[in-house]
């Protein structure tokens, strides 16, 4: 107690300072502009701003992307609501049902709503952080290499199974993306592996410009193909007193709030998913359990407010799996996986020990933000209308503008810039033929952790497979990787045969 | 657990992949191994690119089984056909069918949805690509990455963000305001506060 008493203390004090809480202040507003404006994803605020972090403290560079996820993900409802184009894919479960609120004149309301239900999820998350990570922490402390080799294994499949709807699509991503991570020298030998002869190509493939590429670059051409940058025909009403009838509405739906933070913190907490699917997943549970589920569609606040609590919880719950395993659970926290790593605050159960006042801080980072989620969110509602009238083409411009300055200024060099145009190609056809970009940033980040930790735990094993079930907790992993498979395989072979028995009876 | 993607596009990426993924492993194999030891650098790269061109014959393999049998008309044919409908029905704006979808663990692939959706919503979407900016972004971007050093980032950047601007339909002297500022305040941040090391190019020859 008296350990924590000190933690706390020390963590108020890295927190009370001016530089870091500008830092927070900014991220805030560039991850509101960016979730508000259409076709610019959370991921995509979250890569673009990776390069700036990169000349940050450790802590501040954490807490500007904890600040800039949360602010973009609620911010993702306005263009939702308005106009009927999602800000971030995490809005898109309940766009239509916002948007048909506002066709009856509800705009405040469902727009108030969403956000005081996100700021009760988001801080329901981190209170869930804050409380299960520690514990998780102590408890991973006995893992050993044949532990994390299972823990990344099941990340890797959660990936490939949530990201997509075809599973094989969705293990193609994966398995690219774990490629991409072999290329450099090898871990343990030095042995370069497919560097083609570039010897920048010998510490590997830069994270930054591949996310960069595949997260804005690659947006960048879609909409090119689209040719959906365009605002024009799409202009916002005016919305009116966002304050008035909300209170009333969350305490109504309380037990929804409820239900969608506790929802979304487990969806987020399991690897490989995030605030995506916890959207989808407690859009879809409000309206089993509503008493009105017919009034669903029709512009009803109660899945809204479902929904909008569960994908801000979930935002704060992947971080227990990212800082106490080093597992992301979706490609935000894969990227700040990665930015962890970068500031040498390597994720893991250690890191709870050695960096404890830096893990308060950035705990109390979650709560802050979450809190400064109200004015700056009431600002951002506010201010929808002339935001969304800003011309498209233009903002596309300077995020080309910053996708070429982060790319480069990571290591001073425009072979990365070449890394970045390299890889948004490759999401932009992958994208076209459906595979999808989430499991490629997972299997990069895990790729080396499954590696590595096969090959020791080969070693301790003396080549013997079996050494990966005489652990008690690796033999329990073991079984749930393998019983996930069973269970998908098994899913995905019986519906055919079921229907060709039925076809033949 | 299917594709609502058209059996041409599952085999050609089932073929390439297959390739890709036998390459990787060959390639793989003749990285040298380490005595006394089963497994070497090469041994992870390896099981990746079978994984892979494993992967690739059974896209393949489903999509060629589909068309075979909506050729005979076998009624199965159907089982896969229907996760697509639901797609479709989701792409269409329908979200009542897709949080179907959601609860039974299915969130889509949100990422697909949200441009779907943005497409749909999207009235200008008649249009077709518009090639000439693709071509102008993809050659841009790599004739910066060859010769940003020698050329300079405030030459070259400055007029690949000129064209792109033309390119998508934008006035020029507004896109020229919005250039010269946002690439003065992107240098200045990235050169002034951060200390980047810019490549100046042909700037340099005026000191």
């Amino acid at each position: 107690m008296e350990n924590f008493a000190t933690n706390f203390a020390t963590a108020l004090g890295m927190l009370a300072d001016a530089q870091l809480l500008t830092v927070i202040l900014l991220s805030s507003v560039f991850g509101l502009f960016v979730g508000a404006i259409p076709g610019l994803t959370a991921t995509m605020a979250t890569a673009l701003l990776v390069p700036v972090t990169f000349f940050m403290s450790p802590l501040a560079a954490v807490s500007a992307i904890v600040a800039c996820t949360a602010m973009a993900i609620t911010a993702g409802d306005i263009p939702g609501c308005l106009i009927r184009m999602p800000g971030t894919p995490a809005s898109a479960a309940y766009t239509d049902e916002t948007y048909a609120m506002t066709r009856r004149g509800l705009a405040a309301q469902a727009l108030g709503s969403s956000l005081v239900s996100s700021v009760i999820g988001g801080l329901a998350g981190a209170a869930v952080l804050i409380v299960l990570a520690p514990v998780l922490a102590s408890f991973a402390l006995r893992f050993s290499s044949f532990e994390y080799f299972w823990l990344a294994l099941i990340g890797l499949s959660c990936a490939a199974l949530v990201s997509s709807s075809d599973l094989l699509r969705g293990m193609i991503a994966l398995l690219m993306g774990l490629f991409i991570a072999t290329v450099g020298m090898d871990g343990v030998t030095g042995t370069p592996r497919f560097t083609l002869g570039f010897t920048t190509l010998m510490g590997g493939l830069d994270f930054i410009p591949i996310m960069i590429g595949m997260f804005a670059v690659c947006e960048i051409l879609k909409g090119l193909e689209s040719r959906a940058t365009s605002s024009v025909g799409n202009v916002p009403q005016a919305v009116g007193s966002i304050v008035s009838g909300v209170i009333p509405l969350i305490i109504r739906y309380w037990r929804s709030v409820v239900r969608g933070s506790v929802v979304g913190t487990l969806i987020g907490v399991l690897p490989g998913a995030g605030g995506d699917l916890a959207a989808w997943v407690s859009y879809a549970m409000s309206k089993r359990f509503s008493a009105t589920p017919e009034a669903f569609g029709t512009g009803h606040p109660e899945g809204v407010i479902e929904a909008g609590a569960s994908n801000n919880s979930a935002l704060s719950g992947a971080w227990v799996p990212a800082m106490v395993f080093g597992i992301p659970g979706d490609a935000v926290t894969a990227i700040a996986v990665g930015v962890l790593i970068m500031k040498g605050l390597n994720p893991g159960p250690q890191l709870f020990e050695a960096q404890a006042p830096t893990l308060y801080a950035i705990y109390l980072v979650f709560i802050l933000a979450n809190l400064l989620l109200l004015p700056l969110g009431w600002l951002a509602i506010r201010l929808a209308t002339p935001l969304l009238r800003i011309p498209r083409q233009q903002l596309s411009a300077i995020i080309l503008l910053f996708c070429v300055l982060g790319a480069y200024a990571i290591n001073n060099s425009s072979f990365d810039v070449g890394v970045m145009l390299l890889f948004g190609v490759v999401a932009w056809l992958l994208d076209r033929v459906g595979i999808p970009i989430g499991p490629v940033i997972l299997g990069l980040v895990l790729g080396p952790m499954v590696e590595r930790n096969f090959l020791t735990s080969m070693v301790i094993a003396d080549g013997n497979f079996l050494g990966f079930f005489e652990r008690p907790i690796a033999a329990a992993l073991g079984v749930t990787a393998i019983a996930i498979w069973v269970v998908v395989l098994w899913r995905t072979v019986r519906p055919r045969q079921h229907s060709v028995a039925a076809a033949a009876g | 657990m299917s594709s609502r993607y058209p059996p041409r596009v599952d085999v050609l990426l089932g073929v390439a992949l297959t390739a890709a993924g036998l390459y990787i492993a060959h390639q793989s194999a003749s990285l040298p191994k380490i005595p006394a030891q089963a497994y070497g650098p090469g041994f992870f790269p390896q099981l990746v690119g079978y994984a892979l061109s494993a992967s690739g014959v059974l896209i393949a393999a489903r999509a060629l089984g589909r068309h075979v049998r909506r050729g005979t008309g076998d009624p199965s044919a159907d089982v896969d056909r229907a996760p697509s409908n639901e797609a479709s029905a989701e792409r269409t704006g329908n979200h009542q069918t897709g949080t179907g979808r959601a609860s039974a663990g299915m969130p889509g692939q949100s990422n697909r949805s949200t441009s779907d959706t943005l497409k749909h919503a999207d009235p200008l979407n008649r249009d077709g690509p518009n090639w000439a900016a693709i071509v102008w972004v993809l050659a841009g971007l790599a004739g910066i990455a060859w010769a940003m050093n020698t050329v300079g980032f405030l030459t070259m950047v400055p007029i690949f963000l000129l064209g792109y601007l033309h390119l998508v339909g934008e006035p020029f002297l507004r896109s020229l305001l919005v250039v010269a500022a946002s690439t003065t305040a992107a240098w200045y941040g990235f050169a002034v506060l951060l200390k980047v090391q810019i490549p100046p190019g042909l700037l340099e020859l005026l000191r």
